[in-house]
């Protein structure tokens, strides 16, 4: 590609490897995933981890607020839930209904998907040629990889199990919406598929380019009930490192 | 400046991909919507082929397309058909392109 030196090298034991998909969001029956990616440098950069919800919703207090059937819920770091109740039925022992988790790392507001962040700011990691990259969290798994000296990186993301488990076929994928170098490319096809698919699609990057992509998916929530509660809809996280089973949970 | 409409991508694009991409059978089966899209200016083509596989795409966008050739929107275009008949009833497993076919483009 034009205006970048292609001295394809590989590096292992990326700073940022472990981390987190940077800004991940899932909000009103949908998920959004947004990172940003710089293409081929030395070193990483790690981002904040980003968690998600690990809260039932036992009652009101914990809820937060209750508007017009859509239950908001603040966790305590800094992520937000919103459930519609008023689409939800139960029958034995278990809920159902439209849900949605919210999941914003450092109290960000969904807006900062529209744009991309200015080109060389901190945060970028760093993705090397050859090397098959993968950030997860509680909510999935996104993964990036390009061949040394080539101009294509193909991408995909997935639901972890315990997102996948709380979600309910289909998914709508909107498309995803990327800008090399904070241009605007086009958006990629959309996917109406099962939770457990593998989205996937390709980046046309080459060395030193930055990245940014946001996509959108919608689902409804399978929602559970604790049986010896009264409330009807649980939500909980399902990462490795949050203790599990919490009873009535399936995740 | 080179534009598209729906008529002229139908014609130029779509449907001279499909003839390369679908078999005769599954192009008879299939139906081909093109309609505005969200943003302006966009299209969105909608392929239904036989019973039960269908395909969307954003196939026109500007502004991050306008001035895109022919072939440049070709070449997206069967990219994206490419995964979606191997992932597709009709065609699953199956790698197909239209290289060939893109080579006449005009670039």
């Amino acid at each position: 590609m034009d205006g970048f030196a292609l001295s394809d090298h590989a590096h292992a034991g990326d700073a940022a490897a472990a981390t987190a998909i940077d800004r991940v969001v899932i909000n009103s029956h949908t998920a959004t995933f947004g990172s940003k990616l710089k293409i081929g440098l030395a070193s990483g950069v790690p981002l904040s981890q980003a968690r998600t919800i690990v809260r039932h919703i036992t009652d009101s207090t914990d809820a937060g607020s209750v508007n017009n059937g859509v239950l908001t819920v603040r966790a305590h770091d800094s992520v937000v839930s919103t459930i519609s109740q008023g689409a939800g039925r139960a029958h034995q022992g278990a809920a159902e209904g439209r849900g949605s988790l919210t999941k914003m790392a450092g109290g960000a507001t969904p807006a900062i998907f529209d744009t991309p962040p200015p080109v060389g700011s901190t945060g970028y990691h760093n993705i090397h040629c050859d090397v098959d990259k993968l950030f997860s969290d509680s909510d999935g798994s996104f993964g990036v990889q390009r061949k040394c000296g080539s101009g294509k990186a193909p991408w995909r993301y997935t639901f972890s199990p315990g997102l996948a488990s709380i979600c309910r076929d289909p998914v709508t994928e909107r498309g995803l919406d990327w800008w090399v170098n904070a241009h605007r490319k086009p958006r990629q096809a959309p996917h109406i598929v099962p939770c457990v698919y593998v989205f996937h699609g390709t980046f046309t990057v080459g060395k030193g380019d930055y990245l940014w992509y946001t996509d959108r998916y919608l689902f409804q929530v399978q929602l559970t009930r604790r049986p010896e509660m009264p409330s009807s809809i649980y939500t909980g996280d399902c990462a490795s490192s949050v203790p599990q089973a919490e009873p009535g949970l399936r995740c | 400046m080179l534009t598209w409409d729906a008529t002229s991508l139908r014609v130029r694009v779509v449907e001279p991909i499909l003839a390369v991409m679908l078999t005769p059978e599954e192009a008879r089966s299939t139906r081909v919507e093109i309609r505005p899209g969200d943003e302006e200016g966009w299209l969105i083509l909608r392929l239904t082929v036989g019973p039960a596989d269908e395909f969307v795409s954003y196939l026109y966008q500007p502004p991050s397309m306008t001035g895109w050739s022919q072939r440049e929107i070709g070449q997206k275009l069967a990219d994206e058909l490419h995964d979606f008949i191997a992932e597709s009833a009709f065609g699953w497993g199956q790698t197909r392109d239209a290289d060939e076919l893109l080579q006449s483009f005009e670039a």
